[in-house]
């Protein structure tokens, strides 16, 4: 007779004897594929599978072609009065109040603009979403639109702001800034304006089809 | 063969000390709790909120197949704190080994459920925490080092403190796999346009310039040919620790430049979480010894 830690034992073993095989061939299909960036057999079930157990295998930090630059994002509204306003990065590199004036002047390709380092303690997680809202990525549209309804949601509730009544549009510009070499100063490249798309927000909380302009 | 194989199966099917998963599920519980508490909870209703990051329309707009989440589309910003407070304690009940198994499992729903819902604020970290979470629900981690051992110990109940190895052989092969395939990303593709900044050895000083997640503006100033070596090192160590650590020579050195390397990262870089889930893998690797005898006393009906 068994005892009940021998039971046990066993259904593990006949639980690990299917399981085991199964999870590590999906673990492997889905780093090859990400590795591979082609279709494998099996990459999709594999896919469905390890998300389904929380186990998706997304790895590289640094691939092999990283850029020298980085991207920031800067909401720009307008107010009903004409007035612009600008909500700067939360994690990111800060500005001084002469280069937050110039980010009116958007998709210029005007250099030397300097920003000031920020020292970076325990704030991975927003800089990771404001690296994200802030590239031109097609894919990224989405994070960049619900960034931008946030970002403004937050303000209009500090400042209280309505946003519906008092802004007249929105955009979000992305601040391009050249990568630190040998102790040159943070260099701001560029300011590009990059497209949201309020339609897919339903509730979007400002005007909709008024944004400045439109990027990529 | 005939040997090479046996010790495949041997390392599957022989039964390891409870206490070896315990360490894991501790470190695992620790960290997952101390991360909640200082990058979401502050920002709960931001990351989880019906009004945040992730609402449901974007939800059902890019999320991957298979994704699931217990936080409802249209929490509000109570709900979300709640849902936070929620991961805190299941992971705290992890670490403690109190009501194990149920603490495991309330821990990798809610794990997963938060990152499910906000995925932009997600990193490398992330995703191998969530992975250890799934472990910890396979391992029976609660034998040793736990409230559930103290109380079996009392009602006089006690298990057998050898266990089956193969959610913790999982566990090892997942950090392996991790860094295999990390290391394979640094490598040139054959289209790419250069042969890219590990091989060429720029990748550290790129990476302290980088104004989005250097630590300190200082480290911009080392010149790249200065962090070179440790640029190649990595990559080598990278790709080549699936292999080092087979042998009991290189196991040793392996791991132990991983924590360097790792607590270079945590020093210089802001990446979240991310050194601590790597490092808290480690746990895996330490000795046998030195969690009581490395061989389980052999016993009638044992499946070895």
């Amino acid at each position: 007779m068994a005892s009940p830690e021998q039971l046990r034992r066993r259904a593990s073993a006949a639980f690990a004897a299917v399981f085991v095989p199964l999870f590590l061939g999906a673990v492997l299909v889905q780093n090859l594929g990400g590795y591979l960036r082609r279709d494998l057999p099996f990459l999709e079930e594999a896919t469905i599978a390890l998300g389904a157990l929380g186990a998706h295998q997304r790895w590289p930090m640094f691939g092999a072609y990283f850029p020298n630059h980085t991207r920031v994002p800067v909401v720009r509204l307008l107010l009903a009065g004409g007035t612009p306003v600008f909500l700067l990065p939360v994690a990111t590199p800060s500005f001084s109040d002469e280069l937050a004036r110039q980010f009116d002047l958007a998709a210029t390709s005007e250099q030397g603009r300097v920003a000031a380092w920020k020292t970076h303690v325990g704030t991975g997680r927003i800089e990771k979403l404001e690296s994200r809202a802030s590239s031109p990525w097609r894919g990224w549209l989405g994070v960049r639109t619900a960034y931008v309804a946030s970002r403004m949601r937050r303000w209009a509730d500090a400042e209280g702001v309505d946003l519906a009544r008092q802004v007249r549009a929105v955009d979000l510009l992305s601040v391009k800034i050249q990568s630190a070499r040998d102790g040159a100063p943070l260099t701001v490249v560029s300011i590009d304006p990059v497209s949201i798309e309020p339609a897919l927000l339903p509730d979007w909380p400002a005007p909709r089809a008024r944004q400045l302009v439109s990027g990529p | 063969m005939t040997r090479a194989f046996a010790r495949v199966v041997s390392y599957w099917s022989t039964p390891i000390r409870a206490e070896r998963m315990a360490a894991f599920r501790i470190v695992i519980g620790a960290l997952v709790a101390i991360d909640a508490v200082i990058t979401i909870l502050p920002h709960a209703a931001w990351y989880l909120g019906a009004d945040g990051l992730h609402p449901e329309a974007l939800f059902r707009l890019v999320a991957e197949p298979g994704t699931w989440s217990l936080v409802p589309a249209d929490a509000t910003a109570a709900e979300a704190r709640a849902y936070v407070l929620a991961l805190v304690a299941a992971s705290i009940g992890v670490a403690c080994g109190l009501a194990t198994r149920i603490s495991s499992i309330a821990m990798w729903a809610l794990l997963v459920s938060i990152h499910n819902r906000s995925p932009y604020v997600l990193n490398g970290g992330d995703f191998l925490l969530q992975v250890a979470a799934l472990y910890l629900v396979l391992m029976p981690a609660g034998r040793a080092w736990s409230v559930d051992a103290v109380v079996r110990r009392r009602r006089r109940r006690e298990a057998s403190p050898w266990v089956l190895p193969w959610p913790y052989r999982l566990a090892q092969i997942q950090l392996a796999v991790m860094y295999l395939f990390t290391g394979l990303s640094k490598l040139p593709t054959p289209d790419g346009p250069h042969v890219g900044q590990w091989i060429s050895g720029q990748a550290l000083a790129g990476a302290l310039g980088t104004a989005t997640m250097a630590r300190f503006e200082i480290l911009s100033t080392i010149p790249w040919w200065v962090s070179a070596p440790a640029v190649w090192a990595t990559l080598v160590w990278e790709i080549s620790f699936p292999v080092l650590l087979l042998f009991g020579r290189t196991r040793a050195p392996a791991l132990a430049f991983g924590v360097l390397v790792h607590l270079g990262i945590f020093a210089t870089l802001e990446v979240g979480a991310f050194s601590f889930a790597s490092l808290s893998y480690y746990v895996l690797f330490l000795p046998p010894a030195w969690f009581g005898p490395a061989e389980p006393p052999r016993e009638p009906g044992d499946p070895r």
